[in-house]
Order: C-alpha cells, then structure tokens, then sequence
C-alpha cells in the first residue's frame, strides 16, 4: 500500500471510532481528523478502490445524483460531491457536514437559514428562506453546514468542482424542499431507510389485501415516525376495518399535530371504508 | 418479442422451492430466459399466493430491522427469498402524485418515463393492482458501440400493461421498455438470477425521440466509469499504474474507455503511452477517447 492509501485507511478507521451511531452533536468533535482528509485522502481512496476494480472484488462506490460515497455507516458518511448545475430547488438536508473544495476551481455558496425555527418533522408552510450571505470557496478550503439551520446552495462557474464532505448521521428525518423564487417550502421528503420500508410494506400489504397481524400493526402504531403512524392506520382501514377505532382512538392523543388533525378530520372513515 | 404469458384462473398452490427447484433443473449456466420460459406458469402460481408474499414481506422488514449494512437499498423492493443464483423480488408502483420532488424521486427509482434494457434475464409478474404500463422495443446490441449519442435501431414491439396475474420475461441485451406509471398502487414480482453478466456488460438508457443511446452511470458498470471519471482529477503517480493496468485489463470496453479518460486528464503528458494503450485496444469505445475533449 503506498502512504496515501495508509492514509485513507488510518482516517476511516479513526472516524468508525469516533463517529459511532448516536455521537449526535459529538460530529464536531471531527473537525481535527476533517483537517487531514486532503488530497492525499482522496488519492489514496482512488488508489484504493482501483485495485478493486482490477482485483474484480465487490465495488463500494454508490453514486447518488452527484455524489460519490467514499464510506458509509450508521454514524457518519463521507461523500465526494461533484458540483455544476444548482438542482431545481433548495433544500434543509437534516445532517451537518463539513465540506472541502478539493477541485481546481473555485465554488460559490449561497447559504440560506430558515426565518423561523422548524421542527423538522412538523411541516411550517409560512416559513420562508432568508439569504444570509454568499461565499467563494476557494480550492483548499473548509466549510459547515448546520443541518438544523442552513440550507447552502452549491454552483462552479465553467469547470465541474469537487467537494469533500463528512456528513454526521441524520438530525431528522425529512429533508424540506424550498422553491427557488419565493424561497417557500413546496414538501418534504421522507429520508429514514426503515421507516421508507415499513411505509412501502404497508402500501405493498394494502395492495395485496391480505389480513395482517396484531403485531406489525403494533410496530407500526408505536414507531417513532408520524408517517409511520398514519400510514398503519390507513393500512388497516383497508385491510382489517374491525381495528380503526381502536387505532384512532390510540392516536387522538398522537404528539404530531398533524395526526391529531388528520384523526379529527377522518372521524368517519371507518364506515367509509370498512369492508373494502 | 419480449415473452407474455396472460393471467389465469387455474393457479393451484405452489411453494417457492417447488419453483426454486424447477428453476435449477432447467437453468444451466446461460440460458436464463430459456429457463423462465420453463418455469413461468408455476411463478404465475406463486405470485397468486397472497399468503406466502405476505409473509416473505413481513419477515423481509424483519430482518432489514437487524440489518447493519448500509450500502444501498432500493425503497420500493425488498428482496423477499433467496436461494443463490437465484432470488425473488418485490416491487411496488406507485402513480405519480405528490410534490414536484417527490414526483422527480420515485420517476428516478422507478425508471419512468426512461426507457432501457436490461443486463440480465428478468421474470415478472403482476401480483396486485392495475399494472404499470411498459412499451417496448428491441434493438440488437451488436449493432452498438455504446457511445453516449449513438443512433439506435430500435423496432417498436408492443404497448402492454402487467396486470394482475400476468407475466412477462424481458430478454437481455435486446428489449427496451420504457415504464409509465400505474393509476393505482400496483405490485410485482421478479424472478432474478445472479449473473455474472449484471457486471460485467452495459446496460444503456434510450432516448425514444432521437433513438439515441445514453450512457447509464446507476448501475454496476456505471458507477466504476463515475468513480474513474472523478479519479482522473485527483491521481496522482501512486494510481497512474493502476489506472494503466484498469485501462489494459478490464473486460468492459465502458470502463477501460473510463479509464483512459481518466489518465487523459490526470496525466497529459503520458499522451504517446496512452496512444499506444489505445491502438492496442480493438473496441471503438476506448479508440474514440484519444479524440474526446475532456470534460
């Protein structure tokens, strides 16, 4: 292995260490073995992942839209983020991450925060971006990104620009997507992997029609995820009618806002769908 | 055309090792669609069993609950038996409602609205729902070099929905379909067989109003050619030789052609060795690099 490689190897095994499922706010404490992960890290990732390629052994680089992962856990991930276009709009990514231009180029950062304080799971249509201020990122230089607070919108002028990021694990669930004009938010997206599954399970059972037992409702009705939630309850006013009630009058307490609101409003749909 | 095989009412009861079973006898080595053709009316059976899909599901997120590794995951499937090469998968279709983003994401993961071809042999069946509907072409994959722009022949086949009970196997490498998105939440089962083929040659989006090829950079060859694209901009000596012998020995003619790009832009001066490397090089792909400008 040459020095890179040792490199790369060293600062993956010290952030496995440090960023363990949980660290939470403990991410920043990083920010020392953030500095070392240069040039070097990255050539010695590419060297790394080239012998795999020629040793015809399994390939751990995803691409997702622009980015390429470098390593992935439960605690923290390292990307490298290929920079041209701007996307369609802004978004509150619920992660924090520190990210270095490692192009030749330089990068411009519009970076945006929210006017109010959002829950991340409590959808606010009135709240509005507000431009904070707009950065040049030279190449060889450092920035963070609250995943709680800033929205930063990346654009290369000319030539393609590359940014290394360490992303810390998830601070919330959905991403918020703002639209580029009015700088309202226009939706979120569900971003927990299990959650995503249990809800595209319960959408697969609804189709299928086939009765379900009391204890995956169970897990449904008591995860975490309001989404989660709400879509058990839709799942069994299709598939076992006998148990709506049950569930909604469970769920007239819920802590969502929008669960209580939704239970309210649908205080009929049980005989409406029973027997579907 | 790609194969169909309408839905019936006579589906007895069937268990997956019953098709599991079937599909060893009759699959040996390279002959997958052959195969599913053999097996498709007991698939037909199995995916009319509600129960057995239910349970494969629950017991799937179960174990996906467990689960540590994070490497990729599909939202809309889960992988619900497997019995290597061989395994079952469960998709869900869903209309295309919602917001903008969410419109934009589930067109990505489901594939809608772009059409492709498929690297390997796939058996599906409608197991709940209307059905997505699919148009389908084929094309001959010897007539391509796999240039990103490239003109296609493509010959329409038919415009079909998989409905319910129905199956269909799309042959690799020669149909391309292009799927529109179901009115209703629909389901579907897949027959897979792990071949070496899903790595090791291309698979390629189509533009149906130009018929040209796109090059695809979500899948296995994808990916690497992604990976060898950025390289190029952070090598340095340590990965030239590498970068060389990725260029000289890899059998995708996608990835040696990434590979050169890469020495290209990471080592310029090393020009007249890439001139050699590409004269070696028989595939037009890896030939058409020495005259591509640099992204």
């Amino acid at each position: 292995m040459s020095a890179d490689t040792d490199k790369f190897v060293r600062i993956i095994r010290d952030l496995d260490r440090l960023l363990v499922p949980g660290a939470g706010e403990k991410f920043w404490s990083a920010r020392a073995i953030f500095s070392e992960m240069d040039s070097a890290f990255l050539n010695g990732w590419s060297h790394y992942r080239l012998q795999e390629i020629l040793d015809d052994k399994e390939f751990l680089v995803f691409r997702d839209r622009n980015s390429l992962t470098i390593n992935v856990t439960k605690g923290y991930a390292v990307s490298l983020a290929m920079i041209d276009r701007p996307p369609s709009g802004l978004y509150l990514h619920p992660q924090h991450y520190m990210a270095r231009n490692v192009g030749r180029v330089p990068a411009t950062i519009h970076r945006y925060k929210p006017d109010r304080p959002l829950q991340n799971d409590v959808y606010d249509p009135n709240a509005r971006l507000e431009l904070l201020d707009v950065i040049q990122l030279q190449p060889g230089e450092a920035l963070e990104r609250n995943g709680n607070t800033d929205v930063l919108d990346w654009k290369a002028d000319g030539e393609m620009a590359f940014v290394l990021r360490l992303h810390s694990e998830s601070v919330g669930d959905y991403e918020w997507a703002f639209d580029r004009e009015t700088l309202a938010p226009k939706g979120v997206t569900v971003l927990d992997r299990f959650s995503s599954q249990m809800t595209t399970a319960m959408q697969m059972l609804t189709a299928l029609g086939a009765p379900v037992g009391r204890d995956f409702i169970e897990t449904g009705l008591s995860s975490p995820q309001f989404h989660v939630r709400w879509e058990t309850v839709k799942m069994i006013s299709q598939l076992s009618p006998d148990l709506v009630r049950e569930a909604i009058e469970r769920l007239k307490e819920d802590p969502h806002p929008a669960i209580r609101r939704a239970i309210e409003k649908s205080a009929v749909v049980p005989s409406q769908k029973a027997g579907h | 055309m790609a194969y169909s095989f309408e839905a019936r009412d006579d589906n007895g009861p069937i268990a997956v090792e019953d098709v599991i079973e079937a599909m060893r006898k009759a699959y040996k080595g390279n002959n997958g669609v052959d195969a599913m053709q053999c097996v498709a009316e007991k698939f037909q059976s199995l995916a009319a069993n509600r129960e057995f899909i239910r349970d494969a599901l629950v017991a799937e997120l179960k174990r996906i609950a467990e689960e540590r590794n994070l490497g990729s995951f599909a939202p809309q499937s889960f992988i619900i038996h497997r019995a290597p090469p061989f395994s079952l998968r469960l998709n869900l279709w869903l209309p295309s409602v919602g917001t903008s983003r969410k419109v934009e994401q589930e067109a990505r993961i489901y594939s809608y609205g772009r059409a492709h071809d498929h690297n390997f042999s796939l058996l599906t069946a409608g197991v709940a729902g209307p059905g997505y509907r699919t148009r389908i072409y084929e094309y001959d994959c010897r007539s391509i070099e796999g240039r990103a722009g490239e003109h296609v022949e493509m010959t329409f086949l038919e415009d079909t929905k998989l409905t319910t009970g129905k199956v269909m196997i799309y042959r690799p490498h020669h149909d391309i379909h292009v799927q529109i998105p179901p009115v209703e939440a629909s389901m579907s089962l897949n027959l897979l067989i792990e071949e070496k083929d899903i790595v090791e040659t291309p698979q390629y989006y189509f533009d149906l109003e130009t018929s040209a090829l796109v090059p695809m950079n979500d899948n296995e060859v994808g990916r690497r050619v992604s990976f060898l694209e950025a390289v190029g901009h952070f090598a340095n000596e340590d990965c030239a030789g590498v970068l060389f012998d990725v260029a000289r020995q890899n059998r995708d003619p996608s990835i040696r052609a990434a590979a050169v790009q890469a020495i290209r832009t990471g080592f310029p001066d090393r020009q007249p060795e890439i001139e050699r490397l590409v004269a070696a090089d028989p595939h037009p792909l890896v030939a058409s690099e020495t005259n591509t400008p640099l992204a």
